[in-house]
């Protein structure tokens, strides 16, 4: 594996160069679709935060999303590029809006989700994007610890699933559903849209 | 009002740069507090995903200093010494930490245990350079590596500050990291121009020519020296008079159960004697953190009772 050395300053043409490969790399990994988006192209959506709120009966600490220190959306909004993906889920899955997914092929589809979109933060990574940033769809909680309470929103106590689990687009108020209309990619509203998004540069 | 002199020939920031090479640093740049890159994204590597001490350590986040925070504290300042420590790929890159971390057990081959001089070296120097600051008469804060918890307590199965409130355990090294307040240590890095790879653990060590551990203290405004040396004095003289009153018998039972729970943390984290040959080829970086434990501490003696504390164990729960 080719590990770059971070540079002092973003080379934009090879950050465009990258950003081919990374989504060949997506295709390759099993994204059904992919595509490189701008910064400006992440519509957020305050109403979605609410759905999220509403929908906390299953609580884990990526599901509402608090962070009392420090601000997601203007961490993104520093961004420039990034990675846009879908996979298709199945025809008979409904949206579990963040509650337990009780049908194992189900969450195994989920779970290849989270794992994609670790793989292409990793990636983003080592090609010298130290700050690249992945989200994923649905509550962590739902894929990793099912059936268990969320370890890591006791005050000491550490994630169980470190560096898998992850926050959800929706859960950060972006709407993946409306970027993905953008594209002209089409999507069914009778079911979950799973989506990943990682900010590369 | 700063009292830092322009010119080279007392110029104390370069006394302090060789100050840091003579402790152990590899390369040090003296920079403005304007080249310290604060980014909002930095301190979100930590929690997106969730590394395995976030929320478990004081220092880091979600707790520690927001970006705001840290520039409020910038503005305070006027230069940084900002230095790295080296180390092989072998050591810092190798896949078996991330094994260690996930399993929560030390690997036999000993290399988790021997990244650990790698890290006491970037904090002791923090520690030493912000104490070589303030004898100047400097206002210093002081930034390290990685979660000061992995480290200072890493038989310790919890933060105590974070989880049961109480002070800091190990207060003579611990710091905050750079990019837990938010610094682009990376890119502050390869600005002073040190070749630098990003290392997170699903590399090959044949892939990693070098790792790097990179410190910053921030110099500002003097302050009375004298006003720095009578607070230390008078808090050393009450700390004497409690030990004193403690009797023989209750500090003999107090040792006997530490050191019980010394053996029973190593076993539990897997520390033993098939670590022996890797850390013997390490003993240079030992004996590097062990010079700047006595440096800090004042004697030989407070060296390896620095180094026991922060081998101090307490087993964790079942």
């Amino acid at each position: 594996m080719e590990i770059r050395r971070i540079e002092p300053t973003l080379d934009l043409e090879k950050l465009e160069a990258d950003l081919t490969v990374l989504q060949e790399n997506a295709f390759s990994r099993g994204a059904d679709k992919a595509a490189c988006v701008d910064a400006a192209a992440i519509i957020f959506n305050p109403e979605l935060l609410k759905i999220v709120a509403a929908s906390s009966d299953f609580p884990s600490i990526h599901w509402p999303l608090t962070y009392p220190k420090d601000s997601i959306q203007e961490a993104i909004e520093v961004y420039s590029r990034g990675i846009f993906l879908v996979i298709d889920s199945p025809p008979d899955m409904p949206d579990y809006r963040g509650g337990p997914i009780e049908n194992e092929e189900h969450r195994q589809e989920y779970l290849k989700l989270y794992k994609l979109i670790t793989d292409m933060e990793s990636l983003s990574f080592y090609m010298g994007y130290h700050l690249s940033l992945g989200f994923a769809t649905g509550n962590c909680r739902s894929i990793f610890c099912p059936g268990e309470q969320c370890q890591a929103m006791t005050k000491g106590y550490p994630c169980r699933h470190p560096y898998k689990g992850r926050p959800s687009l929706e859960a950060l108020g972006i709407d993946a559903r409306a970027i993905a209309q953008n594209l002209n990619w089409s999507t069914k509203s009778d079911s979950p849209l799973l989506a990943g998004l990682i900010m590369v540069a | 009002m700063s009292n830092l002199p322009d010119d080279n020939t007392t110029n104390p920031l370069e006394h302090f740069r060789e100050y840091a090479v003579t402790h152990g640093a590899d390369d040090v740049v003296i920079i403005p507090v304007s080249d310290v890159i604060l980014d909002p994204r930095v301190r979100f590597k930590c929690m997106i995903p969730r590394c395995h001490t976030s929320g478990m350590c004081s220092h880091c986040p979600p707790y520690g200093h927001s970006n705001a925070e840290m520039k409020e504290i910038l503005s305070q300042y006027r230069s940084g010494i900002f230095f790295r420590v080296t180390g092989k790929g072998d050591i810092i890159a190798n896949p078996l930490i991330a094994q260690s971390i996930l399993n929560n057990v030390l690997d036999d081959e000993g290399v988790s245990i021997n990244i650990g001089p790698y890290y006491f070296l970037v904090f002791s120097i923090v520690k030493l350079l912000e104490r070589e600051a303030r004898t100047f008469g400097y206002r210093t804060a002081g930034f390290a590596a990685g979660d000061c918890r992995d480290i200072l307590c890493s038989l310790q199965f919890m933060c105590q500050r974070t989880l049961l409130n109480r002070s800091c355990r190990v207060p003579e090294l611990s710091c905050p990291s750079m990019e837990s307040c938010g610094m682009n240590v990376y890119t502050m890095a390869a600005r002073s121009g040190w070749d630098i790879y990003p290392i997170k653990g699903n590399e090959e060590t044949k892939d990693v020519p070098k790792g790097s551990l990179m410190g910053l203290v921030l110099v500002g405004e003097s302050q009375s020296a004298g006003s720095i040396a009578r607070t230390v004095t008078t808090g050393e003289k009450k700390l004497q008079s409690k030990k004193i009153k403690k009797s023989l018998l209750r500090r003999l039972h107090q040792w006997i159960r530490k050191e019980k729970n010394r053996l029973i943390a190593m076993k539990q984290y897997n520390i033993s004697i098939k670590q022996l040959p890797l850390t013997i080829r390490e003993r240079r970086m030992w004996m590097k953190v062990l010079r700047n434990f006595r440096a800090l501490s004042g004697s030989w003696t407070g060296s390896l009772r620095l180094m026991l504390k922060v081998f101090e164990g307490r087993p964790r729960e079942q």
